[in-house]
């Protein structure tokens, strides 16, 4: 790989703490998202949808709603299906014999979940549009749900998708040595089923879409998606277009956390509501909908164990995770599980034998998909829970056990026992950083030990892969996220690339890359993704990809220009050189590079009230080894984020169902995502083991802190309640929960002090 | 979330109230009063409430006012109804610092003549509500999960109601009846909160809030008066298990008398739930907490607002 030529005064742009130059408009109400937009005669949509969980449609009647003041069209499956409006895209990656049912924008015979779309109101107000949808009629057949995956998976529960065999979507079994033989050789062993409990991605900005007719004859879309070519190519496929008879926009897109990453069938029927009207046609959800609308992520249930010789050396992992795929798939519900969670659960060991089934179960709920981490933090926590029970079981201190079993440094490259290779990393060097700390006051603690509460410890280590290029080309057939750089006369330079942010600071971390890279002013750099027109094209934002995917391409990019002016007569610098030859246009693609592994040890200090069960958080420590940072600002912007979200999961947040199938937590008053208030002080720290797969050494890390958070809180908790004899409870740790378990213990310690 | 269409009406006095409340009533229409809203509007944005018409009582002077008299630690107050949270909180009469939450003690020295109203205010939703939410809103929703009752009710207050028949009054501890349900008639408005005490320094609020909504799952306040070393008086008031505030006479009796030990509280604590003739109280469960959990809760802070109740008006 080549470095590129360096002026001896130029500044290093890369690893400057930079502030994100989105900021100030997004901070000062000047962001663009999809409801700032209303063209003249914009309608406004409002769903129908089911009130139950599973039932087959007897009639829909929409003659009064059409009838309504202010409505325009209401649009049922048989209008849709009049259109020629297609299927959704099933689900991808799928092996062999799997189940694929088709997934339509408006249901037809049967809803399988409640808040399924069934009717679409069209109005002039949205007011209208809401007030007209109470007159839309439907009579159902109520059918019997299920929504856990273990009862959907269970022979006679009832069936959600008809000429079906079962529920079972697929399974998937991944073996590597004998586990068996390992198992029964083994000195020790652990066994524990664990949940890793459904839950919502809750973003700021729910989701929306805005369609129009453009005046060149093309359907212009405003789309708050991570991936604008990707959504463009689904419509155009199920709508009957070409790709290039549609211009979709992201807009700002106010936090999409994997779940803005499908295509929706609410959001197809409004599209195609605009092109059958041919007006302006706008939705927007509201936020109790969104908790039944939106994808949820996680919902798996494992039963899994471990083995570890006399030595203490882990050897064997062996059982079953059953994963909930929802009522129908979205794109990368399958993902998640077949080639995250269970190649992941080797983790930072070098385990040897290994015999895990993967079992995706249809159920009676909203669909699952990507979520912060999608199948990474449920791989760490529960081998990360098994790993601390396991050291229990052998009285050895959890941090040693570790280090034991780690893939040494000198291993690297290393290919887990589950056929993943770990290009680079240095696992001891994180945990070691971990235990200094933990060891040593933060400076910037400010929460004391409260008197009389229990103190648990834990920690956390974690392998997370990032940059993954999907294996399909793009309209040049080749396989890539493509970035262009063009330095206009004047020296202003333009990065356009195919990942497509969300609210993480691309265009302040591509900014800065391009002008370290071109030597140019920071400021004169504009970052340009999210439209179909003026963004090449690329795969999107998902799966920590975007600086070593689209981070790849710019940088190819930036090289090529660097090489156009180098062919100037004399050696110049690159905005002089594009004066000189009236502008520099380059391109660059990221190339299919397997994923990188960033790794992480995190720890938590937790404090238990043995009288109400609450668990305060006391301290969060975070070491991430994600490589080179280009800014370690916006790492720790990350970090603090998914430390949120993944203390959301362990502490209190869940999607619940009744017997029913009715959501109990659709609202804002009924589920709990964190508080400022619930988190300490995170103190974040980086070990830097550069990547070796893409010229910048960078790894990605923007699920980091849902991974290592989770197990860490957990194992703290448990630390604290191993008094009583409590060996494992399942996520949320929610106080009655915790004081449940305290009271029904049979182990009544001595209280100290 | 779009409410359902609705008629709105903003009156200047009470007797223009009172006429809109008559002519809802007369021609069949479902009337609400507004005042900050805070309860009200996200329920109709749910569709939960639907009104025909909204009468707005934010500009009625006559809700405004209020006035106390203090002697030694008793006093009289009338507050008015649209009182705001965030001016109770200010209002120095209640606590200095009010509003500041102090979790690790050192609330001495900065004790007003009822610490717990400033408790209760530093804990209650978030600034935002307590801008716009209104004493008066706080009693005439009849929320079984209300930080507010609670206190007002330890303090045996009354609610003043008036209509074109004239003025009432009425216990808190009647006047709430249900979940969501009180003794005001369609054509009443609540004008006034009225507390008459012999003392309520010795006073504390604690609550275990909901996760999400930070509502209470369980609130109690206590409120104690210390003489010759024994608790001469005692009222606990509980908010959040039960399909309304309630008090927990039982317990009072307990501490009726008793010395002010960490002993007697628990004994008291653990008659939160036990009324008169070995009754129970109807206790909620639900997903976010089971009944057993929420009756357990109400002991465990009986027993830390006593503590704290009791160290009040011990420095008092």
């Amino acid at each position: 790989m080549t470095t590129p030529r360096r002026r001896a005064d130029a500044v290093n742009l890369i690893g400057q703490p930079l502030t994100r130059r989105e900021d100030p408009p997004l901070l000062t109400g000047r962001g663009q998202y999809v409801d700032d937009f209303a063209p003249a005669g914009t309608l406004h949509a409002f769903f129908v949808r089911s009130p139950l969980a599973h039932a087959r449609i007897a009639s829909v009647d929409a003659e009064e709603a059409r009838q309504a003041e202010g409505v325009h069209a209401v649009f049922t499956a048989e209008d849709l299906a009049a259109q020629g409006v297609g299927a959704l895209p099933g689900g991808e990656g799928l092996p062999p014999g799997a189940l694929n049912p088709s997934f339509l924008a408006l249901a037809r015979d049967k809803v399988l979940w409640a808040g399924q779309p069934v009717a679409l109101v069209v109005a002039d107000t949205p007011e209208r549009a809401a007030d007209a949808a109470e007159f839309v009629v439907t009579d159902y057949d109520d059918l019997p749900a299920v929504t856990a995956p273990l009862d959907a998976a269970a022979d006679d529960a009832p069936l959600l998708h008809e000429d079906t065999p079962g529920n079972v979507a697929f399974r998937k079994r991944l073996t590597a040595g004998d586990a068996d033989a390992a198992f029964r050789d083994a000195a020790y062993t652990v066994s524990q089923r664990m949940t890793s409990q459904r839950i919502a991605p809750v973003a700021m900005e729910p989701r929306g879409v805005l369609a129009y007719p453009a005046e060149d004859g093309r359907l212009e879309i405003r789309l708050p998606t991570q991936r604008a070519h990707g959504a463009r190519n689904w419509l155009a496929k199920i709508l009957g277009l070409k790709p290039d008879q549609i211009h979709l926009m992201t807009g700002d897109v106010g936090g999409g956390f994997g779940a803005k990453g499908p295509l929706y069938p609410d959001q197809v029927a409004v599209i195609a509501a605009a092109r059958a009207l041919g007006r302006p046609v706008k939705w927007i959800e509201e936020r109790s909908e969104s908790f039944t609308a939106t994808t949820h992520g996680r919902d798996q249930v494992a039963d899994l164990e471990l083995a570890a010789d006399s030595g203490g050396n882990i050897i064997a992992m062996r059982g079953t995770v059953h994963a909930s795929m929802g009522a129908y798939y979205t794109p990368n519900g399958p993902g998640s599980l077949l080639g995250r969670l269970g190649p992941m659960l080797p983790q930072a060991y070098r385990l040897e034998h290994f015999d895990v089934e993967l079992v995706g179960v249809f159920a009676n709920t909203t669909p699952i998909g990507p979520y912060r981490g999608a199948g990474r933090p449920e791989a760490a926590y529960f081998t990360e829970r098994l790993v601390d029970m396991l050291a229990r079981e052998m009285n050895a201190d959890p941090a040693e056990l570790r280090r034991r079993n780690f893939i040494p440094p000198a291993a690297f490259p290393y290919t887990t026992v589950t056929g993943l290779t770990y290009e680079t990393g240095d696992y001891h060097a994180g945990l070691d950083l971990l235990q200094e700390k933990f060891n040593t006051d933060s400076p910037e603690r400010l929460r004391l030990t409260p008197p009389g509460q229990l103190i648990g410890r834990g920690i956390a280590t974690f392998v997370e892969p990032g940059g993954i290029v999907p294996k399909a080309p793009g309209p040049d057939g080749t396989i890539g996220d493509k970035a262009t750089v063009t330095v206009d006369p004047d020296g202003k330079v333009t990065v356009a690339v195919g990942t497509s942010g969300h609210g993480q600071g691309h265009e302040t971390a591509f900014a800065q890359l391009a002008a370290d890279l071109l030597e140019v002013a920071y400021d004169d750099v504009t970052v340009v993704f999210g439209d179909t027109d003026t963004a090449p094209f690329g795969y999107g934002t998902f799966g920590s990809r975007s600086l070593a995917a689209g981070g790849t391409a710019i940088y190819n990019a930036c090289q090529e220009a660097l090489d156009s002016a180098r062919r100037v007569d004399a050696p110049m610098p690159v905005a002089e050189a594009a004066a000189r030859l009236g502008g520099i246009s380059a391109t660059g693609s990221s190339g299919a590079p397997p994923e990188t592994y960033a790794s992480g040890a995190y720890g938590c200090e937790v404090a238990v009230d043995p009288d109400t069960g609450h668990v305060t958080l006391l301290r969060v420590i975070a070491v991430d080894d994600c490589g080179v940072l280009v800014n370690p600002l916006l790492v720790e912007g990350q970090v603090h984020g998914a430390v949120a979200q993944g203390v959301g999961q362990a502490l209190t947040e869940q999607v619940g169902y009744d017997e029913n199938g009715q959501p109990m937590s659709a609202s804002l008053m009924d589920y709990a995502v964190p508080f400022a208030a619930t988190l300490p002080h995170i103190e974040s720290y980086s070990v830097v083991t550069p990547s070796t797969l893409n010229p910048l050494g960078v790894k990605g890390m923007g699920e980091s802190g849902t991974i290592g958070v989770t197990p860490a809180v957990v194992n703290a908790v448990m630390d604290a309640l191993a008094r009583y004899g409590i060996r494992h409870l399942d996520m949320p740790l929610t106080a009655e929960k915790v004081w449940t378990a305290i009271h029904e213990s049979r182990v009544h310690p001595v209280p100290e002090g | 979330m779009f409410p359902a269409d609705f008629a709105y009406a903003r009156p200047r006095t009470l007797e223009e109230a009172f006429d809109l409340l008559d002519e809802a009533a007369a021609a069949e229409e479902e009337a609400k009063l507004i005042a900050g809203g805070q309860s009200l509007l996200p329920m109709m944005k749910l569709r939960l409430a639907a009104p025909q018409v909204l009468i707005d009582i934010a500009d009625l002077e006559e809700l405004k006012t209020g006035g106390w008299t203090a002697q030694g630690s008793g006093f009289n107050m009338r507050i008015g109804a649209l009182t705001t949270y965030r001016q109770l909180a200010g209002n120095r009469f209640f606590g200095e610092g009010a509003g500041l939450p102090d979790e690790h003690g050192g609330d001495q020295g900065r004790i007003g003549l009822v610490p717990a109203i400033t408790d209760a205010l530093a804990v209650l939703a978030d600034p935002q509500v307590r801008a716009r939410g209104t004493i008066g809103g706080a009693v005439a929703h009849g929320d079984p999960a209300a930080d507010l009752p609670a206190v007002l009710m330890a303090l045996n207050a009354q609610v003043v109601m008036a209509s074109h028949k004239g003025e009432r009054e009425m216990l808190l501890d009647d006047f709430l009846q249900g979940i969501y349900s009180t003794d005001l008639a369609e054509d009443e408005i609540v004008t006034h909160v009225r507390i008459s005490s012999p003392g309520a320094r010795g006073s504390a609020y604690e609550k275990f809030p909901h996760p999400a909504s930070h509502l209470p799952l369980a609130g109690v306040c206590a409120v104690v008066r210390l003489t010759d070393g024994r608790i001469d008086g005692a009222e606990v008031a509980v908010t959040g298990i039960s399909p309304r505030p309630y008090r927990a006479v039982e317990a009072e009796r307990v501490l009726k008398g008793a010395p002010p030990t960490r002993e007697t509280a628990a004994a008291a604590a653990a008659q939160v739930t036990s009324l008169p003739g070995g009754q129970e109280a109807s206790l909620l469960g639900d997903q976010h907490a089971s009944a057993p959990y929420r009756a357990h809760l109400a002991e465990v802070l009986t027993r830390r607002a006593l503590a704290r109740a009791i160290a009040r008006a011990d420095a008092a």
